[in-house]
């Protein structure tokens, strides 16, 4: 782990390369502008996820109300063959 | 060949502030040797400033729960609709074997009247159609 807390300051271990001409302060200043801005890019990722799924609810929402209509029209019709059927064969349920 | 990892020097930085360390704690983001390269990478080319960054990730939230709420809602309507079409395709699906049963008794018989005649040769024709088509 390369960041540690203690009572008054918060200590990280940093790859050298990266603060060679970089001062504390603005080390700091740097991350803190990093986290925020990775934060941006995750929270507009999480909605634009939410976005596309929540289309393909309203989308699937539209068409499931015909589809259950015609299942229901499919449904009367088989309804009305099994009491035919009944009557044909004399054998009533 | 032995190839060696390359070894990276480290220096330890004291911060004096724990702003950081808290604002990575709020943000739910890990800081840890592999992400802080590119956290600050981005922290270098990011054109905004922190005032700026801060308010944007308030109304991004704020979207988000609005959306989050909505899908609950829409989720909720899509489950009720397609445990209905679930439901009916059950039924639809046991009436049907059942009927199929039935026509094929019904194929070793030869009703007296010409309207039960004619009802037989439909259904027969009819649940032959289907059960080729399934």
């Amino acid at each position: 782990m390369s960041l540690m807390l203690d009572k008054h300051h918060t200590r990280l271990i940093i790859p050298q390369d990266l603060c060679k001409n970089v001062g504390k302060i603005e080390l700091a200043k740097l991350l803190r502008a990093g986290l925020l801005s990775s934060k941006v890019v995750s929270l507009e990722r999480e909605i634009a996820d939410l976005v596309g799924k929540t289309e393909e609810s309203r989308k699937r929402i539209a068409e499931l109300p015909s589809e259950i209509k015609d299942l229901e029209k499919l449904l009367e019709d088989l309804t009305k063959d099994q009491k035919t059927l009944d009557t044909l064969l004399n054998n009533r349920r | 060949m032995n190839i060696r990892p390359r070894r990276v020097q480290l220096k330890t930085i004291k911060i004096k502030e724990n702003q950081v360390c808290e604002l990575a704690k709020t943000l739910d983001i890990r800081l840890d040797n592999e992400s802080i390269r590119e956290i600050l990478e981005v922290g270098t080319k990011s054109p905004y400033s922190e005032e700026q960054l801060q308010r944007t990730i308030r109304e991004l939230e704020d979207r988000k729960k609005k959306l989050e709420n909505d899908f609950r809602e829409i989720a909720l309507q899509r489950t009720e609709l397609e445990s209905k079409y679930v439901g009916l395709r059950t039924q639809i699906g046991k009436i049907f074997r059942d009927n199929l049963v039935q026509v094929f008794h019904l194929c070793s018989r030869t009703p007296n009247g010409t309207h039960e005649r004619l009802a037989r040769d439909e259904l027969i024709h009819k649940y032959i159609k289907l059960s080729k088509a399934q």
